[in-house]
């Protein structure tokens, strides 16, 4: 299920992990990603739409967004800009809230699988690669998971071997 | 204490792991699993009961023999949270790419923010 050439995926024991390169500087990927009204134009999944109840792109400023799924409905998230460093790297949280921001008691409530994480971190980095942008993006698996799994690292390992098997 | 039975419980333990990947290969009867263990043949017993209640493991009888089979389909479970993310951001970076072209081919691109 390769998207593009440019793309590569790598699972470790609980983490996203991909890399991208996208034809334009990295200025203007970085832009894309930290101004808002550009987040609208591309940030929401296919066939949905996305609205930010407040965002502040900095440096511990926080966001409040809603994407409208014409399928699921709305589902409010909400997180912290822990980095935001122009133009090279961006690290925020993210979680899964109601309208009014609290967090969910569980992601049941927003209509997502039960094993849907309830906070998780991004880490992104934008490198200079020509006149492209190697971005990287890393995500954490969030705590609650990866102690209802027990000892996951080997697990993984495991399952790895098990799915040529499957 | 709520006693759940799905594919979390049945993988935290590190015993029943093991019994998984034993019996992952090749259906085992329930001796030779219970034989490879250092724990009572009991405890293995509890463990693969546990296995059989999160739907892991099904015992089938062949003649008198009982054998221990393995149902791996129900792990990809585990694996959905990292797939359901990857599936989501690899959408994205192509909504990405698609608008990169779009403002890029459009020299009128929004610089005054």
């Amino acid at each position: 299920m390769k998207t593009s050439n440019t793309t590569e995926v790598a699972n470790t024991k609980d983490e996203v992990f991909i890399t991208h390169i996208f034809n334009a500087p990295r200025e203007v990927v970085f832009k894309a990603w930290t101004e808002p009204e550009q987040l609208l134009r591309w940030f929401a999944p296919d066939g949905c739409t996305i609205d930010f109840k407040n965002i502040n792109v900095q440096t511990g400023g926080t966001f409040h967004s809603c994407i409208h799924d014409p399928q699921f409905g709305d589902c409010w998230c909400k997180g912290t800009y822990l980095e935001v460093i122009y133009p090279e790297k961006l690290v925020y949280t993210m979680a899964l809230t109601d309208e009014h921001g609290n967090d969910l008691e569980s992601a049941v409530d927003a209509g997502k699988d039960a094993n849907m994480p309830r906070e998780t971190v991004l880490t992104v980095t934008f490198a200079e690669y020509g006149n492209q942008t190697k971005l990287t993006l890393h995500q954490t698996m969030p705590e609650d998971i990866a102690k209802q799994t027990g000892a996951y690292q080997s697990w993984i390992k495991m399952l790895h071997k098990l799915e040529e098997l499957v | 204490m709520i006693i759940r039975r799905d594919v979390y419980q049945a993988i935290a333990d590190p015993t029943r792991r093991e019994i998984i990947e034993r019996i992952s290969q090749q259906p085992l009867n329930l001796n030779a699993v219970a034989e490879t263990f250092d724990i009572s043949r009991q405890a293995v017993s509890r463990h693969i009961k546990i296995l059989m209640e999160c739907e892991l493991v099904v015992i089938r009888q062949k003649g008198r023999e009982r054998y221990c089979e393995a149902k791996l389909e129900k792990l990809h479970e585990v694996a959905d949270w990292v797939d359901q993310y990857k599936k989501h951001w690899l959408s994205r970076f192509k909504a990405l790419d698609n608008y990169l072209t779009e403002i890029q081919t459009n020299t009128k691109t929004d610089e005054n923010k």
